[in-house]
C-alpha cells in the first residue's frame, strides 16, 4: 500500500509540473508576442529608434526567459528563437524593413508551433 | 561537461529509486510487464543523458510515470484474479503423466528441444517421470514428478529431523552486524568469546557465520 501511494503521489507530482509548465510557457510566450506585435508596429511606423529600444528589452527579457523554460522545453526548440531575436537588432540598424518584418513573423511561428507541440492536443497524443 | 555529469547522476539516482521501489527481483523472475518497463526506464534514462537539449524533466517525468503505472498495475493484481490473470497471463500445464500437451506448446511457440531443456534445467531428462509440468508465467517449468519417480523424504523414512536453522552473518570484514545478531538471538558477547576462543581479534575477522545453536564458521582477513 505504502507503495501505491508513492505511485500516486509521482503521477500527481508530474500532473501538478506538466500544470505549472503550462501556465509558464503562456504566460512566457503571451508576453513575448506583445513584445513583436509592438516591434512590428514600430517597423510598420517607420519609427526604428523605439523599435531598436523595444529589440534590446526583448532580447533581454527573452534571455531570462529561456534559462526559465529551457528546464520543460528542449532547447533546441528555443534556441531558433533566440537567434531570430539575435538577428532583428542587426536587420534594425540596417533599415531592412521586410527582413526585420520576417524574423518578427519567424519568431511569431516558432513560438505557436512549440505552444501547439506542447499542448494536450490529440494530435500530439498520437 | 560538468552540467553532463550532474544529468548523468540525477538520473543514475532516479532509475535505482525507481528499481528499488518495483522491488526486488531478478530479471529471469519478472513478469513481462515489469521487464518492458525496466528496459524502457533505462532507453528513456539515456536520451537526457545522450543529449543535452533534452531536459533531464522530460526523462524524470516518464520514468515516474512508468513506475508509478506499473506500481499501481501491480497491486490492482495482486487484489484481483481475472485482471492479474489478464496482465501477466496464467500458466499452462504442458506434461500431465508423462503426456505431453502439443496443443498447448503451439499455443504457446514452445518448441521440442525449449521443453527438454527446461526440463532438464530441472533434474529431469526422461519425460515419462514427469508427472505434471507447469510453464508459469515468467517462463520458469515447474516439474512435479510421478510419486514413485521422487526422492524418498525424512518424512517417508520417519527419520527424526533436527529444526532448521540459518546461518547468518554477524561478522563482516571486522564489522559487527546488528541485525544477524538479533536474527540468531545471540549479543555482542557471542562474537567476543568466539574471537577469544580463535585467539582473533574482531577487526582481524573477515566472516563469521553463526547459527541459533552457537555453530559457527570463521574466517580470518588476510593480511597480504
Amino acid at each position: 500500500m505504502k507503495r501505491v501511494i508513492i505511485a500516486i503521489c509521482l503521477i500527481l507530482a508530474v500532473t501538478v509540473t506538466c500544470i505549472i509548465e503550462q501556465n509558464i510557457m503562456n504566460k512566457s510566450f503571451k508576453k513575448t508576442e506583445e513584445q513583436v506585435e509592438k516591434i512590428v508596429a514600430e517597423v510598420k511606423s517607420e519609427n526604428y529608434s523605439a523599435a531598436t529600444d523595444s529589440i534590446k528589452i526583448l532580447k533581454a527579457d527573452w534571455i531570462k526567459l529561456e534559462d526559465k523554460l529551457a528546464v520543460f522545453i528542449p532547447r533546441r526548440s528555443l534556441d531558433d528563437i533566440t537567434d531570430s531575436a539575435m538577428m532583428l537588432n542587426s536587420l534594425c540598424n540596417a533599415d531592412d524593413k521586410n527582413m526585420l518584418l520576417a524574423e518578427c513573423d519567424k519568431i511569431k511561428e516558432e513560438l505557436n508551433h512549440i505552444k501547439e507541440k506542447e499542448n494536450m492536443s490529440f494530435n500530439n497524443v498520437i | 561537461m560538468f552540467s553532463l555529469i550532474l544529468r548523468t547522476l540525477i538520473l543514475y539516482i532516479v532509475v535505482i529509486v525507481s528499481i528499488r521501489l518495483m522491488g526486488k527481483r531478478q530479471v529471469g523472475d519478472m513478469q513481462p510487464g515489469e521487464l518492458v518497463v525496466t528496459i524502457l526506464i533505462s532507453e528513456i534514462a539515456a536520451i537526457p543523458i545522450q543529449d543535452a537539449d533534452v531536459p533531464v524533466l522530460y526523462g524524470v517525468s516518464s520514468i515516474a510515470l512508468l513506475i508509478s503505472a506499473e506500481i499501481i498495475v501491480s497491486f490492482l493484481a495482486l487484489k484481483n484474479m481475472k485482471f492479474r490473470k489478464m496482465i501477466n497471463g496464467g500458466s499452462a500445464i504442458i506434461i500431465k503423466d508423462g503426456i505431453i500437451d502439443q496443443n498447448k506448446m503451439k499455443q504457446l511457440r514452445l518448441t521440442m528441444p525449449d521443453l527438454m531443456e527446461l526440463l532438464r534445467l530441472q533434474n529431469v531428462f526422461d519425460i515419462s517421470e514427469v508427472g505434471y509440468a507447469i510453464l508459469e508465467t515468467n517462463g520458469n517449468l515447474s516439474v512435479v514428478l510421478k510419486p514413485e519417480n521422487r526422492p524418498v523424504t525424512a518424512k517417508q523414512l520417519k527419520v527424526e529431523k533436527e529444526k532448521s536453522v540459518i546461518p547468518t552473518l554477524i561478522v563482516c570484514d571486522g564489522r559487527i552486524i546488528d541485525e544477524g545478531l538479533r536474527l540468531i538471538g545471540k549479543t555482542r558477547n557471542f562474537i567476543d568469546k568466539t574471537a577469544q576462543r580463535e585467539k582473533m581479534k574482531i577487526q582481524d575477522i573477515f566472516m563469521l557465520v553463526a547459527d541459533k545453536n552457537g555453530e559457527y564458521i570463521i574466517t580470518k582477513k588476510d593480511r597480504k
